[in-house]
């Protein structure tokens, strides 16, 4: 049984009965006077119906199928969960601090997660930031976030 | 004046050295604005615009349109080198691009893709000049119930847009309309899981979720290798595609160009749609479906003919009627009064110069940009060879900025980075993100489709197939639900047999 | 030695950015000495955005300093005034948007700014052409026989309007509600789309904003009415509504705003621009291409403008049932 699906299916079940419950909240109508609600409660009555599907397909299929499915072995998970960490502090940072500096930080992190030397990595983020900022600023006259704190 | 002569009358006037300049450098800059993802022709065409007010009404519009051509030329750029689409039209290219670019056969995707691009766009210009008007008259035919009948038959589609498991296909397509109800009731107005954030009335942005899904999952995925990929530093052989490939994509253009001249001249989503609708066909008619997603050359031709297509005949509502057919045609519409001309039935008449000048200079453009871009290739094919602990950080602040300049809003770099890590998970999960765009594309007209027509009926389904458009697309509808299921039963029956 | 190279360089260039970054506020010159952004909630190319920089063009010409405009669309237009409160109130950003969405938007949605304090408005400059048009073919000529027809023919008639909760929906609540008629709403997202269903005969009438302009230019569509205070110099034959007897006049009048607590000598420099650019011959020459009605509005009458309009669109809301009580409160 390929535990992956299960897990989706939990998942699945889980969100449409939030959306289900939310859109009754928001009343349904009927098919000759479609609410607010119409549209989201019957598209996840689908999904359920369909995670359900899945699920019995799964179920059925636990002796065809290769067993237990190990997503997390065999790579570095830990870098994409850094790296990803690192781009939820940069969107809270950069509307405090402006573009450059957290662009700057952010692009930073990344060489380094890349396993560049400290001087290489720190210039080319300097000009990574700087070639894009100036870019955008006076070639294409989009303004690029300014931070509260600077300017 | 009929078509010929005012073709040649139009190349006077585009080949008047001031107006061949600013169609030089409008396709340029639409070039630059195309490959950089997000930004596109809607910001380009509205940073020009005060520049162009000192230009002659002509050559300023030459010169938005030459930027409109070579941003849909762009467009392919990203998906296929990084994953990364600048725009909903360009997302279903990255499925078969981006597999050709990891077989290191980049360069011949590029080069199909303008070479589509050319033929598909000039093709779309010719249409415009000869069937223009009869055509705008039926694109008006198309009231909310036709609307419906054909977005019901874009959802078949889903079916060709799997890879692996259709269920999983359809549940993705599912969440993709649940993802698009986001925002504001376009009915009543009624606030729908915006939990009161005013950034998510509008809801949620095509541009963004596809960055994410597609670009930024994609670099997650690569940074947790633990073997250095090497995949996408195969040996790049040739740079442009080879004869038998030619062959393989000839009828992928054709019919992507068709598909795309139609629903281009559709108001609303019809190029997104169309790109969708010629990827399936091809997938449809292929005689090696199980190809399509690792790098099937049709895959590529078919939704860049098809969004080129339906660029050029967007053309066609906003030049004889008066309706921009898409926002960037709304910007350009806004460049037309702004120089004191009003596009419609009369622009013909009225400004001649204009009206001819303009599709000369398109047709001219489209010349250009493949004498332009075919140059081009080997050099984007060069950034695959940037080794990739540089790489990846750049296609990173690519998805930042190119997240970022839709809007210029940093609430979307949030969906972006979110998205990014969803599509990472899908990905575990194996689950494919495309069957996801569509149904988000989809949704949100879908609903109000039906939702209007029911008002229109007061509440009676008879609208549907009392209206002759929307009961012939009905019914293909239903062909395309009930032919893939026959043939599988058949299938198993024969299986059963032996 | 290449590395000390690198070294170097890179000082230098961390040094030009620390330089770059203080210099701004260590500065200080006469206001303004910088680029001053006007941040639109819309995106480009649409009315609101084009009459923004029609405006932005000439004020820049009095300021001496460059007026760029910024889109920054969503939240239906509330984005762009709630991200005008994050910034500093220093003149150098500023806000152009429709009254609508101060007193009509945030009465449907709650919004994270009270409409009549969080800003100072510093001038009301234009105004779209709101009108009721039908197609060409169409047999009415009037307004009169429109709404005769309607009578006639309860639940029969179809009308496309901007949105619901819209100017141009209330418009035709207006006319329904004392007619008494009995009317179908098909709302539409924006001007461009409800046109594009009233050429095509899907609806028999539209309620639309300065879009319908070019249609009526071109002879698709025949204007029966427009929502003015007075008649368009554009269109002397057409009657406004309330010359007509529907008590209903256009309350989107597009406004430039600063935060409330701006330094009031930079009020006064912007005050005085603005007005100079809102009567140069090049701004109204490039409105009436745009198909925008000129008008005036300083800070002052524009605030009593929004508390007028504020308790008109209240009861109309609240008597159509769209809302029980408005989802802002005001001050």
């Amino acid at each position: 049984m390929d535990n992956r699906n299960l897990i989706s299916c939990i998942v699945f079940l889980g969100l449409s009965a939030f959306v289900a419950v939310s859109s009754i909240g928001l009343g349904i109508g009927h098919l000759t006077n479609p609410r607010a609600g119409f549209m989201p409660f019957w598209t996840s009555l689908l999904i359920i119906v369909f995670s359900l599907i899945l699920f019995s397909q799964t179920f059925v299929n636990r002796s065809a199928q290769a067993g237990r499915v190990d997503i997390w072995s065999h790579v570095q998970w830990q870098k994409s969960l850094l790296a990803a960490a690192a781009l939820c502090v940069y969107v809270f940072i950069l509307p405090v601090i402006g573009y450059l500096p957290a662009t700057g930080i952010l692009m930073l992190a990344l060489f380094k997660l890349g396993s560049m030397k400290i001087l290489p990595a720190v210039l080319a983020s300097l000009l990574a930031v700087i070639l894009s900022y100036g870019l955008f600023s006076f070639i294409l006259n989009t303004p690029l976030p300014r931070g509260t704190l600077w300017f | 004046m009929d078509a010929l002569n005012g073709l040649f009358y139009g190349l006077s006037v585009a080949f008047e050295l001031h107006n061949l300049l600013l169609l030089l450098a409008g396709c340029l800059l639409g070039t630059l604005v195309g490959v950089l993802p997000g930004l596109g022709p809607v910001g380009a065409i509205s940073i020009l615009l005060p520049l162009t007010f000192q230009l002659p009404p002509a050559g300023a519009i030459i010169m938005l349109a030459g930027i409109y051509n070579g941003a849909m030329y762009g467009g392919s750029t990203t998906s296929i080198l990084i994953n990364v689409p600048g725009e909903a039209a360009s997302a279903v290219t990255c499925l078969d691009g981006y597999a050709m670019a990891r077989h290191g056969q980049a360069g011949q995707a590029l080069g199909i893709a303008v070479f589509g691009s050319f033929i598909a766009g000039t093709v779309g210009l010719i249409g415009l000049q000869l069937i223009g008007g009869p055509l705008s008259v039926l694109a008006l035919k198309f009231g909310p119930p036709e609307y419906f009948a054909i977005i019901l038959m874009g959802f078949t589609f889903i079916v060709y847009l799997a890879q692996g498991s259709m269920i999983k296909a359809v549940l993705m397509a599912l969440a993709g309309i649940i993802l698009s109800l986001i925002g504001l009731d376009p009915i009543t107005s009624e606030q729908r899981f915006t939990f009161g954030n005013i950034h998510l009335f509008e809801g949620i942005g095509v541009v963004p979720l596809a960055i994410g899904l597609f670009g930024l999952a994609e670099v997650f995925a690569n940074l947790e290798k633990t073997a250095p990929a090497r995949v996408l530093k195969v040996r790049i052989r040739n740079m442009f595609p080879s004869r038998s490939q030619w062959l393989q994509a000839k009828w992928a253009i054709a019919r992507g160009t068709v598909i795309g001249f139609f629903m281009g001249i559709l108001p609303g989503g019809g190029p997104v749609l169309s790109t969708f609708m010629a990827y399936g066909v091809e997938k449809r008619v292929s005689k090696h479906p199980e190809k399509f997603g690792h790098g099937a050359i049709e895959g590529v031709a078919a939704p860049e003919s098809a969004n080129n297509a339906a660029a050029s005949t967007s053309f066609i509502p906003l030049m004889t009627l008066g309706i921009p057919p898409n926002v960037v045609l709304a910007v350009l519409f806004g460049a037309f009064m702004i120089h004191g001309v009003t596009p419609g039935p009369l622009l013909m008449t009225q400004h001649p110069e204009i009206f001819w000048g303009v599709i000369a200079s398109m047709y001219l453009g489209n010349v250009i940009l493949l004498i332009l871009n075919l140059p081009l290739i080997p050099l984007w094919v060069q950034v695959l060879r940037i080794p990739d602990k540089i790489l990846y950080p750049l296609i990173v602040l690519f998805c930042l900025l190119g997240a970022y300049s839709i809007n210029n809003s940093v609430f979307d770099i949030g969906v972006m980075i979110l998205f990014g890590v969803v599509g990472y998970l899908l990905n575990k999960f194996d689950f494919e993100a495309a069957p996801m765009i569509l149904g988000f594309v989809l949704g949100p007209m879908f609903e109000v489709n039906l939702r209007r027509s029911l008002l229109m009926s007061q509440g009676s389904f008879a609208i549907f197939v009392e209206r002759p458009i929307a009961l012939v697309a009905l019914i293909i509808c239903i062909i395309l639900i009930i032919l893939p299921i026959y043939q599988t039963i058949r299938k198993k029956r024969s299986y059963v047999k032996q | 030695m290449k590395n000390n190279h690198w070294f170097s360089t890179g000082i230098v260039v961390i040094m030009l950015i620390v330089v770059s970054l203080i210099c701004p506020d260590s500065v200080k010159a006469e206001y303004p000495d910088r680029s001053i952004t006007v941040l639109v909630g819309f995106v480009p190319g649409g009315s609101m955005d084009l009459s923004a920089r029609a405006l932005a063009k000439s004020a820049e010409k009095i300021l001496g300093q460059p007026v760029i405009i910024e889109n920054k669309p969503g939240g239906t237009g509330t984005v762009a005034l709630a991200a005008l409160l994050s910034q500093k109130p220093d003149g150098y950003t500023l806000c152009a948007t429709p009254s609508s969405v101060l007193i009509r938007v945030s009465q449907q949605q709650k919004v994270p700014f009270k409409p009549f304090t969080s800003f100072k408005p510093v001038i009301g400059f234009t105004e779209p052409q709101l009108g009721i048009v039908v197609k060409n073919d169409a047999p009415w000529k009037t307004l009169k026989d429109l709404t005769g027809y309607a009578a006639k023919n309860p639940g029969k008639v179809k009308y496309a309007t901007t949105g619901v909760g819209s100017t141009t929906h209330a418009a035709v609540e207006e006319i329904a509600g004392k007619d008494k008629l009995q009317l179908i709403h098909v709302p539409y997202k924006g001007s461009m789309e409800a046109l594009t269903a009233l050429l095509g005969g899907h609806v028999e009438f539209a309620s639309l904003t300065s879009e319908l302009v070019p249609a009526v230019k071109s002879g698709q569509a025949r204007l029966l009415a427009v929502m003015s205070e007075k008649r368009s110099p554009k269109y002397p034959d057409v009657p406004t509504m309330k010359e007509l007897g529907y008590d209903f006049a256009n309350d989107a009048v597009f406004a430039i705003v600063a935060p409330s607590d701006i330094d009031p000598a930079v009020m006064k420099k912007l005050e005085g621009a603005f007005t100079a650019a809102a009567k140069s011959r090049e701004y109204l020459e490039t409105l009436d291409r745009i198909n925008m009605i000129p008008v005036y509005y300083d800070g002052k009458a524009f605030d009593s403008f929004l508390r007028k309009h504020w308790k008109i669109i209240n009861k109309n809301l609240i008597a159509s049932g769209a809302i029980k009580e408005a989802a802002t409160k005001p001050e």
